[in-house]
């Protein structure tokens, strides 16, 4: 008899444990069946910044006479300068010529180029007659420049309008230009 | 009960049959985080839907735009599983020597997707990336793995 029970019990438990292992095997395959991984590329481009430097040389208007209001000399880009009813005068020294701003960045990226509406020139302290306004500024390139190998020359010019009785004297003022990557 | 152990087996054997694996490519369009300047370090993130943003001194140059990763999950029709996203601190990016950390995944759907009656998602990966100061210029990759599961 007690072998008997003994063989009984024996069978019970190697069924249980048949059952348990089917149903862990068919757990462990489930697992191992249902998950899947992917793979993801990532990327990220880190430049150089873009930078301006200070003018070298400045914008020059050059030497000139100047009997009215509203006369007008211009520099274009290119450096020539245009005189309209002022009497220029004068190079050496007193030469006129565009602004050249040396750019640089990366690579061969593009880059919108901001230039002021107006500023003031001026010769020391006073009252209107001591200062003229810049306006109508120009560029080249205008509008959008195209670093080459990480670096652009971008000249600028603008034009210089008198105002009636111009004190005689050294004119002199600042002008911001910003560049930024598109 | 060894007939009841066979009908256990059987069983296993009929869901496994009838439920078929899910599976996730390799991305289709990889997590970009684009064109950036780092200046003083901060993070730019791109969202599941592509929105690319900065913060702190990283400025984002946006002739190089971000876009989100996509994943192409197919399995049993109408479907819900669990969705899997690195953890923070376990993908970098890299370029050379120099290496820029990947964070904060996060996916669209979020957490759980469910799948059409066609048996397939498509899965948006976004994450942030943790820009040091001055960060070295350069082409930075690198890889990250998503876990899909049947729920």
């Amino acid at each position: 008899m007690n072998t008997k029970k003994l063989a009984t019990f024996s069978r019970r438990a190697l069924n249980a444990a048949l059952a348990s292992a089917v149903v862990l095997g068919g757990a462990g395959f489930g697992v191992n069946s249902y998950a899947a991984d992917g793979t993801g590329t990532a990327n990220a481009t880190v430049v150089t910044p873009i930078a301006v430097a200070a003018s070298n040389p400045n914008l020059r208007f050059g030497s000139f006479s100047t009997t009215a209001a509203g006369q007008t000399v211009a520099i274009a880009t290119a450096g020539t300068r245009t005189v309209t009813g002022a009497l220029g005068l004068g190079t050496g020294q007193n030469a006129f010529g565009a602004a050249s701003f040396a750019v640089t960045g990366e690579g061969a990226l593009t880059y919108a180029i901001t230039l002021p509406s107006t500023t003031n020139i001026t010769t020391g302290a006073g009252d209107a007659t001591r200062t003229m306004a810049v306006s109508s500024f120009v560029s080249n390139p205008s509008g959008t420049g195209t670093l080459t190998a990480g670096a652009q020359t971008l000249l600028v010019g603008a034009t210089v309008t008198t105002v009636a009785s111009q004190v005689v004297g050294v004119y002199t003022g600042t002008f911001t230009v910003t560049v930024a990557y598109n | 009960m060894q007939k009841f152990s066979l009908l256990i087996a059987l069983a296993c054997a009929v869901s496994l049959g009838w439920a078929g694996p899910i599976a996730i490519g390799s991305s289709t369009q990889s997590l970009a985080f684009g064109s950036l300047v780092a200046g003083s370090g901060g993070s730019i993130t791109v969202s599941p839907a592509s929105v690319r943003s900065a913060s702190g001194g990283v400025v984002l140059v946006p002739s190089g735009p971000g876009a989100a990763a996509q994943f192409s999950v197919t399995g049993d029709p109408s479907a819900t599983y669990a969705i899997s996203l690195p953890a923070n601190g376990v993908v970098s990016l890299t370029s050379g020597a120099n290496s820029i950390a990947v964070n904060t995944f996060t996916s669209s759907p979020n957490l759980t997707g469910t799948l059409s009656i066609g048996g397939s998602q498509t899965l948006y990966v976004g994450a942030t990336l943790d820009v040091g100061s001055n960060q070295p210029s350069g082409s930075y990759s690198g890889s990250f793995s998503v876990t899909v599961n049947y729920n």
